[in-house]
């Protein structure tokens, strides 16, 4: 008898039967260590150790009865299941983690009179490493042991793997303050870091900034009842950072032990070791206000920032004549300039101590713009080598532009008499039916017009309601699932709705989507590019403090219960599938949280 | 004490920095930097093999373009299924998505070869100290960069008819591994940059242990100082395979001279391995029929001279074709319907005055399972008797055979002297089971030369490239007949060329 449907589906009823596992096991043995130490009024070391050991076990089984291994399924046609050694599966993977960080700061601090000095100095180290191995295994003559020791072979064409990795990073820091008559304010920083991922002979690079700030409402001549206080703040900074592999500035190659070469280990390249490659460097400066009003029930800050970034690093996409194995190559692409605001608002909207009630909501504004200043040298030889040859020019990056626009060419509908799209071509006036990269225009700016968070809390009594929101605005976005679902749809899998009923069929037919006839790929034009406005609900919680008085018959200072929840909703003018090349998950959670 | 503390404190930070460098140096586990791996001998011979794993992918020679979708696009299977990978194909839609993305992907894979090649060879030019062997080393990479530049140029490029079209637009011949884009060449370019790159790899090659010694021999002497390029000379690109490529190249140049073309590099194989020693001779009649189905060889395995050697070849084949102990996906299989096999017997093997029922490869590469209606291709198929030290055959895909040099000396032949070329057709033949074909025949032995590569290269790959070359039509059945046309033999090239690349699309593109 075989489980399978009389069409010759499987049994989904007969499968739940059967014994089935796919279980991991991990443990985590985590040591925390702290030391702090007063060596005199001036002097204070501190230093953490953090240690976390992990192992972790899986297996999964799959029993040799179930209906995958049916002749049916696996061929199509024929009856019975496959040969016994063919049969029923097992998995089994160890790995072991380890990861190392500690940290150590000495801080001096010092009152003379009016000045007040400050200076921290201190260093970080951390080390990961993770090993890990795994095999399959096959033939299971039946299910009553679910033991590799019972399967009759290794899995056919498999082979055991193994992976491990390590990292290392170091890093040491100095920070100074120094503050005169609670009035005036000077920082400064640095760091020098390195990281076994950085690509480079030289594993190391420095960052520094410096800042000063001005309690304005601590002046003499400063009276006003309505301001609290006010804070005037600039500060300049250096940093930087190294978002390459090292394999993207180094050539490297892999070795590949999934097939051999007759009796050689084959190693490949990795990717384009750019030589050029620099770290991407961002000396920004920040001027900003706070203020605080009304009994501190409104705190304002206001920032303003503009960000120079030299050496920016991206992905350059080349011809694959070039043979890189990802198409691409990381560039330093020349220097970009970010300039933005941001403000955040925090208002106790309602104070009512005898209710005790109060209700304070935080709002965060924020926009922001980039422009390309300069484009490398090495990248402008590439753009001119690219157009020597054509009779109209197209660079893939452009000075003076921002670097989220969205090249496409203009899309003019669709034809209703023949179901194709008409595009118009770069000069502004022809109109023709052909697709060509090079009439690409600026068609949209992914960057929102404004951006934030909104955040809620409520606190009543013993309730506490928390819920942060985060919103954008303005913005276009190309959509990829209309291109994806409607358009370049492969109908042996899911599709659009609209595919159906909204392209194209005969001639006089007024569409959005072009001839349902055709396979001939979509290629990026502004038919689909849409203007978005989100609004989600990111995080919400709710939790309820207990009575500590009536808690402490039970020799408990504080009892608390919490919900939460993540991603709630999402509200978008625009309908994007969303999930499907990596999941998004929606999480509620329950905590308790006890102290003796 | 508080003091020494302090110090202790602010000294080792400072400690940690300058000898930290070092400890910061981790490579990924399996990761080897260039510089490394090409300063021993042994990562030298992964970097070549390296070369060699991209060609042995399904959607290179283990499969698209050796046995599957090239044989397609020779309509040596009927694909009515219209949820068939290669249905399109079969129809010659370049249009379609999925077939142009599968193209893309046959390029790209080409050009990762030729992009290491190029990597390799500029890190050789600093290194070779350590190395032994090192001219065998720069030989293969020279002579596979410009093998892979002639698979993509014959794919790809534009059908040449006479000397005049030699001048059109190829592709790009890629000498570095660099960032800058390359213009395409001319069809009389590429080949020329090719020719030259088989010729410097010849003279390396000079000491190539194929020239003394069997093919499949490992002439290591020690184990412990191995070099995997000693052995199994016929799975690399070998002395003997660099003068088949220069046939190849001269049959492209359109260059049939007995001094310096096509003819001169066929005679040449064929008399520097008369003498046997390389085991590059035409597979015998016991060996053909073997001792039963399990035991026969089916690849021609000593006329093999240069081959690629894929490891899980059998499971692959296995599936594509359902051999015996292979189960394959409806969508991915070639099957050979009791329609096609009598086309087979009828039309491509059996049909007069130069076909016979006595061909070898019409008997024996076809064989019906029992309970099924269909002759699955038995070409690669696995054999039973694995006992000796040269086994009856191995998982390999030939890439140049014996028989394609005679032919190629045959072609040389035709209208300069007809019954010569009839003299190198029949070599071939009386090894396949069929009679001679007497010299009256001389005057059609440009159709009988086609209709034997027809039959000779069926799960090689080569058919459809050779009546591009030739632009012949293809001619199937009774029934089918495909015209020659640039519409079916140039292949599209990938759009992102002319995205980032300097070339503009031309009209026929």
């Amino acid at each position: 008898m075989l489980p399978l449907l009389s069409n010759g589906d499987t049994n989904p009823l007969f499968d739940a039967n059967l014994p089935f596992k796919d279980e991991t096991i991990s443990n985590n043995v985590i040591e925390r260590f702290n030391f702090d130490w007063n060596i005199n009024k001036a002097l204070r070391l501190k230093a953490s150790f953090y240690i976390n050991y992990g192992d972790s076990n899986s297996s999964s089984y799959r029993s040799p009865f179930s209906s995958s291994y049916t002749l049916k399924q696996i061929l199509d046609e024929g009856y019975g299941y496959l040969p016994v050694d063919k049969r029923g599966e097992m998995s089994k993977n160890d790995s072991k983690s380890l990861d190392v960080s500690s940290n150590v700061v000495l801080n001096y601090n010092k009152q003379i009179g009016n000045h007040t000095l400050f200076f921290g100095l201190g260093g970080e180290l951390e080390y990961r490493k993770y090993d890990g191995y795994g095999f399959s295994v096959q033939g299971f003559p039946n299910d009553k042991f679910q033991d590799v020791a019972f399967a009759m072979q290794y899995k056919e064409g498999s082979k055991p793997y193994s992976s491990s990795s390590k990292s290392k990073s170091v890093g040491v820091f100095l920070n100074g303050n120094y503050i005169y008559n609670d009035k005036y304010f000077a920082d400064l920083s640095i760091r020098y870091d390195g990281s076994s991922k950085f690509g480079a002979d030289n594993k190391f690079a420095a960052f520094w900034s410096v800042g000063g700030g001005w309690n304005i409402h601590k002046e003499n001549f400063f009276s006003n009842g309505f301001l609290e206080e006010l804070k005037l703040r600039y500060n300049y900074g250096v940093t930087g950072n190294q978002e390459f592999s090292a394999h993207q500035a180094i050539t490297t190659y892999a070795y590949r032990t999934d097939l051999l070469y007759d009796n050689t280990i084959s190693a490949t390249l990795k990717a384009y070791g750019n030589p050029n490659l620099k770290w991407q460097e961002q000396k920004s400066h920040n001027l900003g206000l706070d203020f605080v009003l009304k009994e501190g029930r409104i705190r304002t800050s206001l920032n303003y920032y503009q960000k120079r970034t030299t050496g920016m690093l991206a992905d350059i996409t080349v011809a694959p004549s070039l043979g890189f194995p990802s198409g691409t190559y990381k560039a330093n692409l020349g220097e970009i300039e970010n300039i933005g605001y941001e403000a955040n608002i925090n208002a106790v909207l309602i104070r009512n101590q005898e209710k005790d009630l109060e209700w304070g909501i935080g709002l965060q504004l924020a926009h922001n713009e980039s422009k390309i200043l300069k484009i490398s040298d090495a990248l402008k030889t590439i753009n001119d080598a690219n157009n020597a040859a054509k009779k109209v020019p197209g660079l893939v990056y452009e000075e003076g532009e921002s670097l989220t626009t969205i090249k496409a060419v203009k899309s003019l509908g669709i034809d209703p008499a023949t179901g194709e799209e008409l595009f118009l071509k770069k000069d502004g006036q022809t109109i023709t039916r052909i697709w060509d990269a090079e009439d690409k225009i600026i068609g949209g700016n992914s960057e929102p017009v404004l951006f934030g968070n909104i955040s809620n809390n409520l606190y009543y009594k013993s309730w506490n309601l928390n819920m942060v929101f985060t919103y954008s605005l303005g913005g276009d976005i190309y959509n990829q699932t209309v291109v994806d679902k409607i358009e370049n749809l492969n109908p042996n899998f899911n599709g659009d709705k609209r595919a159906l009923t909204n392209r194209w069929k005969k001639p006089g037919d007024e569409t959005s989507y072009k001839a349902i006839n055709t396979s001939d790929k979509t290629f990026i034009s502004t038919r689909f590019i849409q203007n978005q406005n989100i609004l989600q609900l990111s995080n919400l919680s709710l939790s309820y403090q207990f009575d500590s008085k009536k808690l402490s018959k039970y020799r408990i200072d504080a009892l608390r219960l919490s919900f939460y929840a993540n991603d709630l909703f999402r509200l978008s003018n625009v309908e994007v599938e969303r999930g499907t090349d990596y999941p998004f998950a929606r999480s509620f959670g329950f905590g308790l949280n006890v102290r003796f | 004490m508080k003091q020494i503390l302090t110090f202790i404190t602010i000294f080792s930070c400072f400690l940690l920095l300058t000898s930290c460098n070092d400890w910061l140096d981790v490579t990924p586990q399996g990761d080897a930097e260039a510089e490394e791996l090409l300063s021993t001998t042994a990562g030298v011979n992964s970097a070549v093999a390296g070369l060699y794993y991209n060609l042995i992918q399904t959607n290179s020679h283990a499969g698209d373009l050796s046995f599957g979708t090239l044989d397609v696009l020779a309509q040596y299977y009927e694909v009515s299924d219209v949820n068939h990978q290669d249905y399109y194909f079969a129809q010659y839609d370049y249009n379609n998505i999925r077939v142009k993305s599968r193209i893309n992907s046959w390029w790209k894979n080409y050009y990762l070869s030729v992009a290491q090649a190029n990597q390799i060879l500029s890190e050789l030019d600093n290194n070779s100290g350590n190395i032994d062997t090192p001219e065998l080393f720069e030989g293969e990479l020279l002579a596979l960069r410009a093998f892979i530049h002639l698979q993509v140029y014959q794919l790809f490029g534009p059908v040449v008819q006479n000397q005049a079209d030699l001048e059109q637009k190829a592709i790009p011949y890629r000498y570095e591994f660099n960032e800058l884009p390359t213009e395409f060449l001319t069809c009389e370019q590429v080949l020329t940059n090719a020719k030259n790159d088989l010729l410097k790899a010849l003279e390396l090659l000079e000491n190539d242990p194929i020239r003394k010694g069997h093919k499949r021999l490992d002439n290591n002497e020690s184990m412990l100082a191995y070099n995997n390029i000693l052995a199994n000379r016929v799975g690399r690109l070998n002395y003997f395979a660099v003068m088949g490529m220069l046939v190849r190249v001269e049959q492209l140049l359109l260059n049939q001279s007995e001094t310096d073309g096509a003819f001169y590099w066929a005679n040449r194989i064929v008399k520097e391995t008369e003498s046997g020693d390389q085991n590059i001779a035409f597979t015998t009649k016991e060996e053909v029929e073997g001792s039963g189905p399990g035991a026969r060889d089916l690849l021609y395995s000593s006329e093999i001279i240069f081959s690629l050697h894929i490891n899980n070849l059998y499971k692959v084949a296995g599936k594509k074709f359902s051999l015996p102990g292979y189960n394959g996906k409806q969508g991915l299989m070639l099957t050979v319907n009791s329609a096609s096999f009598d086309n087979f017997v009828n039309y491509v093997y059996g049909r007069e005055p130069d076909g016979a029922g006595t061909d070898y490869r019409l008997n024996y590469w076809f064989n019906q399972n029992s309970g099924s209606s269909n002759f699955p291709f038995q070409k690669y198929r696995e054999p039973e008797d694995q006992n000796k030290i040269y086994k009856i055959s191995y998982p390999e895909v030939a890439v140049l055979r014996l028989s394609e040099i005679y032919y190629a000396m045959c072609e040389s032949k035709i209208n300069v002297d007809n019954v010569k070329a009839l003299e190198y057709l029949n070599e071939v033949r009386t090894k396949r089971g069929l009679p001679e074909l007497d010299n009256s025949e001389a005057d059609n032995v440009a159709i009988y030369l086609m209709r034997e590569r027809r039959k000779e290269f069926m799960g090689d790959g080569r058919t459809f490239l050779i009546n591009k070359r030739l632009f012949t039509n293809i001619e199937a059945s009774s029934s089918l007949n495909i015209e020659a046309s640039k519409a079916i033999f140039e292949l599209p090239i990938p759009e992102d060329e002319f995205t980032y690349g300097p070339e503009e699309k031309s009209s026929n593109n």
